[in-house]
């Protein structure tokens, strides 16, 4: 039986040597990154879609379909679309089960299936190292020279989501920090596992610091906590130099606002200038993240008013393609956001995400996750019978 | 309103603005007082006369509202001309003075049954007369742009006597404003008691000045927009509710034997591209029954070629990168599960998502992305395609259905059975008669009281 595993270690040893191990803890280390080149991305994406067609059947099926086998795919833009639907519709991995030490599941409602991305010891090194040495690159701790002396996360403790792509990512941030700074999980489940905040402690420990914090949660938990000020007719001012870190979208459990409007509401009721904010654009079916601004420290804040776009690493690039066509629209245009990640070694180097976004100068802006086709007519649609 | 017709109804002012309170309590105030005056006491068959001519009025190339509403349809409502032209006009054919007097004997018993006590023929005591009642005020909430549900609704209102404000969803207007008109210029005093108005779902204070003045609301929407309808609505006001369906079609063997096959693939087209498959009554899968003369993967096959060709005809027009996404997406999954489930295929148009077929063996229901986009399934018989829609039970409209005429009784009997409410030949699924009765319901008689007069 021919080994298609070995072949994809070799790509990760690879692709985790273009961090240079010295930079790795410094941030501000990836300007120079090889894979900001097109040519050695290109070589990169399309060597790891023929290694997956190799190790995933069904992968290897889509490659022979289009006649895009080894040699005939000339440019990543032409590596086949696979949509994150397929996470849950089939056993998309190229781990063997023997190895799967874990699977993240999207979030969603229990009523619905999830998509299932797995992972083994080795994958999830690479997905730690890796985030860790994009996420350097826009927090202050970066260079290890953060006021901060505390990560505060709104999320439950990650023991009790072992399934969760975020919690894991929380975690990992908070261990890597774990000799710099003080972590804490304030977040809660509810019978029905939905994540909540116990909003009194919250808010106590909110209001009780003396050293700039980092605040990182979804942004429903976010709304929940705006809207238990607004409640209690209360405003925070956390200290200076503090920072939100925001990410996963509202997910039906809370209202839903323009991020404009969000991120004024939060920089009110919680004290904090706009430019502190940081957002994350991540899903379970990736293994990389695109932040939408760079927060480097207190000294050197963003300008206010900068247009804010999302920003892959450069082991990950993103097409807003035309849903028409397949093709990539050009500066300002609306469609899908296909990632091509080269992350992802154990599961998909393509993913055709249900997002809709605005392809903007080096990076693209988020309109909101697709959730069912827009309606304008009485017919039912799948959305409605979930 | 940038339009050469008047502003009569406030839909017609800014759509940016949104009514007050004050202004919907007047205009409820405006179609009662002209409701006393001009309706009340207008005979059945004189409203029958008008409602024909307003649709008679639609069939005249050069009539001025037709010719606006063509010009400036498809940008308002992202239907092409094609699409348009043909829904509406097929609407219009169906409200003649015979089929308005079909609809009120088929609900009513007697013509007269709205003007005054009568009796009739079944009523052997001989010594009972009833009278019909329609309510002072109708409040209709509507869904989307889909003209068909809410012209009839319009109409039967009408029929009853009553006035009636139209709620339409910002942005969603256009045709049912251009009804309006066409009923205003046909008959000033009846447009007179009617009203349209634009606001954004779940203004509770908007809408609670309508409740204070209505007697009966009509609801078209999603399970979540009649739910919270239904908290909002007073108790003592009675609510007409008619939540979102899905359509199938169903092709026996018998259909599918001897000649005619050609024109049953045209009737499915004419289906799949009946207001861009957006209606509930449009139909999401096709079902066809395994025969040795066209099996169900040849049948499809020779679908798609005639929704290639359509679409040279009759165009399904541009969509936004928001509506194209789904079809992308759905297609790039049954690109992967076609590579290697055996029996899943899929056909679509080129460099564009304007059409998709999808094949499978599956008989699950699947619910369509819309915008022409159809499965076809193969399956043993009417058992097997009901096992398959299981999850969509309760939720079925209508069945297009093409059998022999020795089977197709049997057939209606089990579709009847299972929960289905009208079963039609395929080719006029968008296409009910008038006196169709909406979820399984008498659409006029629903919105009327009864007087009954003991002699």
């Amino acid at each position: 039986m021919k080994d298609t595993l070995s072949p994809l270690r070799a790509f990760q040893e690879r692709l985790l040597e273009t961090l240079n191990p010295e930079h790795r803890q410094q941030g501000h280390i990836l300007d120079q990154h090889c894979l900001w080149q097109d040519d050695a991305f290109n070589e990169a994406a399309l060597e790891l879609a023929f290694l997956q067609g190799q190790a995933n059947p069904h992968f290897g099926a889509l490659l022979d379909q289009n006649r895009s086998g080894h040699g005939s795919l000339a440019h990543w833009h032409q590596i086949p679309c696979v949509p994150t639907h397929v996470y849950k519709a089939f056993e998309w991995s190229c781990i063997p089960e023997a190895h799967r030490t874990s699977v993240f599941h999207s979030s969603g409602t229990t009523r619905r299936q999830t998509s299932r991305h797995w992972h083994s010891e080795l994958s999830l090194q690479l997905y730690e190292t890796l985030l860790l040495a994009w996420c350097r690159e826009h927090l202050p701790w970066g260079n290890g020279t953060s006021e901060s002396g505390a990560c505060i996360f709104l999320t439950p403790e990650p023991g009790r989501t072992p399934h969760s792509s975020l919690a894991h990512m929380f975690a990992t941030i908070s261990f890597a920090l774990k000799e710099k700074m003080t972590s804490r999980f304030l977040g809660d489940l509810s019978p029905t596992r939905q994540w909540t905040l116990p909003m009194e402690e919250t808010v106590r420990v909110l209001s009780g610091l003396d050293r700039p914090v980092h605040v990182f949660g979804t942004a429903f938990l976010f709304v929940h906590l705006l809207d238990y000020l607004s409640r209690e007719d209360r405003q925070l001012t956390l200290p200076a130099g503090s920072l939100l870190f925001e990410t996963g979208g509202y997910k039906g459990q809370s209202r839903e606002l323009s991020k404009q409007r969000f991120h004024e509401d939060l920089a009110t009721a919680l004290g904090i200038r706009r430019e502190r904010i940081l957002c994350e654009y991540g899903m379970s079916e990736l293994s990389s993240q695109a932040y939408d601004l760079e927060v480097h420290s207190s000294m050197h804040p963003e300008p206010a008013g900068r247009p804010r776009y999302f920003r892959f690493p450069p082991w990950a690039r993103v097409r807003v393609i035309s849903p028409e066509t397949g093709s990539e629209g050009g500066i300002g245009e609306t469609g899908m956001v296909h990632v091509i990640d080269l992350a992802n070694v154990w599961s998909s180097v393509s993913v055709l995400t249900e997002d809709i976004a605005v392809r903007q100068h080096g990076g693209f802006e988020l309109l909101g996750r697709l959730k069912a086709a827009e309606k304008r007519g009485c017919s039912l649609l799948s959305a409605d019978l979930a | 309103m940038d339009m050469d017709l008047p502003n009569y109804f406030i839909a017609d002012l800014s759509t940016e603005n949104t009514p007050s309170r004050e202004m919907l309590t007047d205009a409820c105030l405006t179609l009662k007082r002209n409701r006393q005056r001009y309706l009340q006491a207008r005979s059945t068959a004189s409203l029958i006369r008008t409602l024909a001519n307003v649709a008679e009025h639609w069939t005249y190339p050069h009539y001025p509202i037709r010719q606006y509403t063509f010009e400036h349809g498809p940008s308002a409502t992202g239907f092409p001309s094609t699409t348009l032209e043909k829904g509406l006009l097929d609407f219009m054919s169906e409200i003649t003075e015979e089929n308005l007097q079909a609809l009120i004997e088929q609900d009513l018993g007697h013509l007269r049954r709205m003007d005054e006590p009568c009796a009739n023929a079944s009523d052997r005591s001989g010594q009972r007369m009833s009278l019909a009642l329609g309510p002072e005020l109708i409040m209709h909430i509507t869904a989307g742009n889909l003209p068909n549900s809410v012209f009839s609704t319009m109409l039967l209102g009408l029929l009853s006597k009553s006035s009636q404000l139209v709620k339409c969803a910002t942005g969603t207007s256009f045709l049912t404003r251009m009804f309006a008109h066409s009923i205003y210029d046909t008959d000033p005093k009846l447009g007179a008691c009617l009203e349209i108005a634009e606001w954004p779902g779940g203004e509770d204070d908007l809408e609670q000045a309508v409740y204070a003045e209505a007697d009966l609301v009509t609801v078209t929407g999603s399970d979540a927009t009649i739910s919270a309808v239904r908290k909002q609505v007073p108790e003592d006001i009675k609510l007409l509710a008619y939540g979102h369906k899905v359509s199938a079609c169903y092709i026996s063997k018998g259909a599918l034997q001897g000649f005619g096959f050609r024109a049953l693939l045209n009737r499915a087209v004419d289906d799949i591209v009946a207001w861009n498959q957006l209606g509930c009554l449009s139909p999401h899968v096709i079902y066809v029954e395994e025969n040795p003369e066209l099996p169900p993967i040849q049948f499809a096959e020779r679908l798609a070629d005639y929704l290639k060709d359509r679409e040279i005809e009759e165009p399904r027009g541009p969509l936004s990168a928001k509506q194209a996404a789904p079809i992308a997406a759905r297609r790039s999954f049954y690109d992967i599960r076609a590579a290697h489930t055996p029996g899943t295929f899929c056909w679509k148009s080129e460099g564009s998502t304007d059409w998709t077929l999808i094949f499978e063996e599956d008989p699950l229901f699947q619910v369509s992305c819309l915008h022409r986009f159809i499965y076809v399934k193969r399956v043993e018989n009417i058992q097997e395609a009901i096992g398959g829609m299981e999850k969509v039970h309760g939720k079925v409209s209508t069945i297009g259905l093409a059998a022999s005429p020795t089977e197709a009784n049997e057939l209606v009997e089990v579709l009847a059975q299972w929960g289905v409410q009208r079963v039609c030949p395929m080719g006029s699924m968008q296409k009910p008669p008038l006196c169709w009765r909406h979820d399984g319901r008498p659409a006029l008689a629903d919105l009327l009281t009864w007087m009954d007069w003991e002699i």
